[in-house]
């Protein structure tokens, strides 16, 4: 095995436990999900996961199927409402990685799992810090233990 | 490498807490106090506390969206009433166009099941004016974030901020989880705005600034003597571009009779010395401005007083742009038996009794380009420009 691939870049809290490897997208920035996910294009086929936040670098880019990383969530009480859909129907983000864990964000991915049954890991790790090995679009690795490693 | 200290707690639960959890209120009950078990570990929580009021901010039935609506059916379904005293925010505004008929079709039903549920049948996001009032350090759970905001700031109550569903499960379970800013310890500021150089700041501008520059630090202004209408727009807004559940303002919230205890006795972790220029930059030019299809007063919603500040403006002329006042339901019913209601009405002003975030959201392109002097409609609504109140009534052309 290349050891390079599997490098190991910490080991983050568990907040929901989770196996996934997919593209990661780290933003400075923290995250609204109603400003991102309650647009009128978010309601086509297919976008429902496009971040539409104007005031977000990650304006126009489809989050469906990344691992996203930011310091926190921001923002309205109806973020849960996008993100439980998001995550129960399986077509938003393959995991989180945040700073600081706000109730908001846990809520959404919280209700999928124990009210519908699917789920996402969320994971407590500073951005900074996975930011000094990974750059957007790089493909990491979370393990159940919160383990997060380059894949 | 880094390996992060973080670790989930344990809630130990009381009597009557473990017999609602075993079902004694019913298997539904007991699952929304599991939610909320579950959240409250994931926090930091190592207990539940009763809760005295809530807020519920999920009242818009987008029909693009389900899985909130269908477990809304099941707490229908299974017999669930709230427990404690709790608000709603505003109507979706269903009625305001051909294509909310179709967007928020489920609204009827959904309104009948916050019924139902046992609701207070206010519609407004603004009900720490008149309808939910709890007193200093009360606990409770709500949602919508311009009302958390606040219930913690302006009332010194205290709830965290809650999401759509956990808002519900806590006036249905009557518990919140002890974390946050339910603990004096989490509720003293972190950096410190220094508004003095500024001559009548303009709240919106100053609390988007706020919210952008502290993201989820605790916000302390400097002494400036906002009223509970001017602080309603400042908090919605530092609410809005940032994590700002609570802000102290030195001499104005409860909390902060002074800079010192504000803080907690200790420096701020970082001093904005906030100018004019930077609350300025705020705004959309006024190019931008003169392409405004429809000018909207009232996000947080416009009260009885707030729309009798604002009539005289309007008296005596002819709007030349669509104008909307978006008013709480109870206070539009109010208004009506003043003249200026009369007025504002033979200038042109149009009174929607809903959220204009909501309304807004799905509209023709004769609409497309709004202007509004609220920053959180700014912040929210795609394609709707910030601007000074007065730049709203020179757009509106009064």
């Amino acid at each position: 095995m290349d050891k390079k691939k599997t490098e190991i870049i910490g080991k983050g809290g568990v907040l929901v436990a989770g196996h996934i490897k997919a593209p990661v997208l780290i933003s400075d920035k923290g995250f609204n999900g109603v400003a991102a996910w309650t647009k009128p294009d978010n309601f086509k086929p297919g976008g429902a996961a496009i971040c539409l936040d104007w005031q977000h670098p990650w304006n126009g880019t489809d989050l469906a199927g990344k691992i996203l990383a930011f310091p926190t969530e921001v923002g309205s009480t109806h973020a849960p409402l996008p993100w439980i859909d998001l995550v129960k129907n399986q077509n938003g983000p393959a995991g989180v990685i945040v700073a600081r864990p706000d109730p908001l964000l846990a809520i959404g991915i919280f209700i999928s799992r124990e009210w519908y049954g699917p789920s996402i890991p969320l994971i407590e790790f500073p951005t900074d810090e996975l930011a000094k090995f990974v750059k957007d679009g790089d493909t990491i690795e979370i393990l159940e233990d919160g383990t997060i490693q380059r894949a | 490498m880094y390996t992060s200290p973080y670790k989930k707690t344990k809630i130990q639960l009381d009597d009557a807490q473990q017999d609602m959890l075993a079902g004694k209120e019913g298997e539904v009950v007991a699952m929304c106090l599991k939610t909320m078990i579950d959240v409250g570990e994931t926090m930091g929580a190592t207990q539940m506390v009763p809760i005295s009021f809530g807020h519920i901010t999920g009242t818009f039935a987008m029909s693009s969206f389900h899985g909130y609506y269908e477990l809304l059916d099941r707490l229908v379904d299974a017999g669930c009433k709230v427990k404690v005293p709790t608000t709603c925010n505003p109507h979706a505004g269903r009625e305001f166009s051909f294509e909310n008929r179709s967007f928020f079709r489920p609204q009827i039903h959904h309104e009948e099941c916050l019924r139902k549920l046992g609701v207070i049948q206010n519609y407004s996001c603004v009900a720490y004016y008149d309808e939910n009032t709890p007193p200093l350090g009360a606990i409770g759970g709500c949602g919508e974030s311009s009302v958390v905001v606040y219930m913690n700031s302006m009332l010194g109550a205290r709830t965290n901020i809650w999401g759509v569903l956990t808002d519900f499960y806590q006036s249905i379970s009557g518990y919140t989880p002890l974390f946050g800013l339910l603990l004096d310890e989490n509720r003293v500021g972190q950096v410190l705005f220094d508004v003095s150089g500024l001559k009548d700041p303009d709240p919106d501008a100053l609390g988007l600034y706020i919210g952008f520059k502290a993201v989820d630090r605790l916000p302390v202004v400097t002494h400036y003597p906002f009223d509970k209408w001017q602080m309603k727009h400042l908090l919605s807004a530092a609410n809005s571009s940032g994590a700002a559940r609570l802000v102290h303002v030195e001499g104005v919230t409860p909390e902060a009779p002074d800079l010192k205890t504000a803080l907690g006795g200790k420096e701020p972790q970082e001093t904005f010395k906030v100018s004019q220029a930077d609350l300025d930059a705020m705004r959309a030019a006024k190019d931008v401005q003169d392409k405004t299809d429809v000018v909207v007063f009232g996000c947080p919603q416009m009260t009885f007083h707030e729309a009798l500040q604002l009539a005289p403006a309007f008296i005596g002329k002819e709007v030349k742009k669509r104008t909307l006042f978006s008013m709480v339901p109870l206070d539009l019913e109010r208004f009506k038996a003043y003249d200026e209601y009369r007025e504002l009405q033979l200038a042109g002003v149009e009174f929607v009794p809903a959220c204009p975030l909501t309304y807004l959201t799905i509209r023709n392109d004769g609409l497309k380009n709004v202007l509004t002097d609220s920053a959180k409609l700014h912040y929210y609504l795609a394609g709707a420009q910030f601007g000074t109140t007065q730049d709203c009534l020179r757009i509106a052309g009064v």
